[in-house]
């Protein structure tokens, strides 16, 4: 069943001729700094416009239609210092009427976040875990996290992992880049390499240890070609 | 738990049943975790648990109730068959891996009998 369907997706220095379908699971998207992958999420949540080709999310191609289909996990770089999370929380509902309270407060519970703390002295830890109870509270088929565990300690880490493992409905996909892949491959299905503006490979993750290559491996051997 | 990322995290999360299974961590008749609880204690993807689990069930070591979980067997004689041939597997590794060491077979058994003999001491 294919979820993702991007199709001759160009951008003029940054992607290349993208074409991939993607099914439910959880996929990572993995390439350089600069490679375009935070290019190719925003393309795909509707929040860049300009560029080539056609994004359909459950066949859904009009920008409008798959925007309600997608949870993108937001950019804290416009957000006052002072906010607290009770108020991204208030706010992020108002945006998305598709919020699931009763699911926010499971996720609030589950990462004992403090409501009334502001952004000024949250954590990266903190700040990461708000940014997964927000886009998980929303009941959708596309989940797109860009780098949830960049700069995030081990126990956090895990902690966000389960919440993935504990909460992704099962007909969804949840498309993320990292750069620690190793430490997240277990809970992979699949994984994406954009290389030089391309798509150079895409492959089921238990498929390329049947060949005795780590994930790690596969991605440097891709790279290398 | 930590896994090889270099082999089907499937295959390794069948070894770790099997050996829970003979230690008798888990028992012959008793039902194990579901798999979204062995997907978080093991922090694996929920397939992934699935693959090993359809493994372990083609071979009637675990038996699916339906909309009861899954079972250890209570195939005593299935479960002892499948220890020995997991034991003799590995021993047949081990020995071709001392072998490469150039540690023939006699050396080893005295060899072994000595490693356990100092254990024993040492209790």
């Amino acid at each position: 069943m294919t979820l993702i369907k991007v199709t001759d997706l160009n951008k003029k220095g940054i992607l290349e001729n993208l074409n991939f379908e993607i099914a439910p699971g959880i996929v990572a998207v993995l390439g350089e700094n600069g490679a375009g992958k935070t290019t190719l999420f925003d393309i795909i949540a509707g929040l860049r416009k300009n560029y080539l080709g056609t994004i359909a999310v459950n066949g859904k191609a009009k920008l409008a239609d798959r925007k309600m289909l997608i949870s993108y996990v937001p950019s804290f770089k416009y957000i006052s210092r002072f906010t607290t999370f009770k108020k991204l929380a208030k706010d992020f509902s108002q945006i998305y009427p598709d919020v699931d309270q009763a699911r926010l407060n499971e996720m609030v519970e589950f990462f004992q976040i403090d409501q009334s703390e502001n952004l000024a002295k949250a954590s990266k830890g903190t700040i990461g875990k708000w940014k997964m109870a927000l886009c998980f509270s929303r009941k959708v088929p596309v989940y797109l996290l860009d780098e949830p565990f960049n700069g995030i300690d081990v126990i956090t880490r895990k902690k966000i992992m389960n919440s993935i493992l504990l909460w992704k409905p099962e007909e969804s996909v949840i498309l993320l880049t990292d750069h620690y892949f190793n430490e997240i491959s277990s809970i992979l299905d699949h994984i994406l390499i954009i290389n030089h503006q391309k798509l150079v490979a895409q492959a089921d993750v238990e498929d390329i240890r049947e060949q005795g290559k780590s994930i790690e491996d596969f991605y440097i051997e891709q790279l290398d070609e | 738990m930590n896994f090889n990322d270099n082999i089907p995290i499937y295959l390794q999360i069948q070894d770790y049943l099997l050996k829970q299974i003979f230690t008798e961590k888990l028992k012959p008749g008793e039902r194990i975790p579901s798999i979204r609880q062995l997907a978080l204690d093991l922090t694996v993807n929920i397939n992934t648990i699935q693959h090993a689990l359809k493994g372990l069930t083609d071979q009637e070591i675990l038996i699916t109730k339906r909309g009861d979980g899954k079972y250890v067997t209570t195939d005593q004689t299935l479960l002892d068959k499948l220890r020995e041939q997991t034991i003799k597997s590995e021993i047949n590794e081990f020995s071709t891996k001392m072998q490469s060491y150039g540690v023939s077979n006699p050396e080893l058994v005295n060899l072994i009998e000595r490693y356990v003999g100092g254990k024993n001491d040492a209790d």
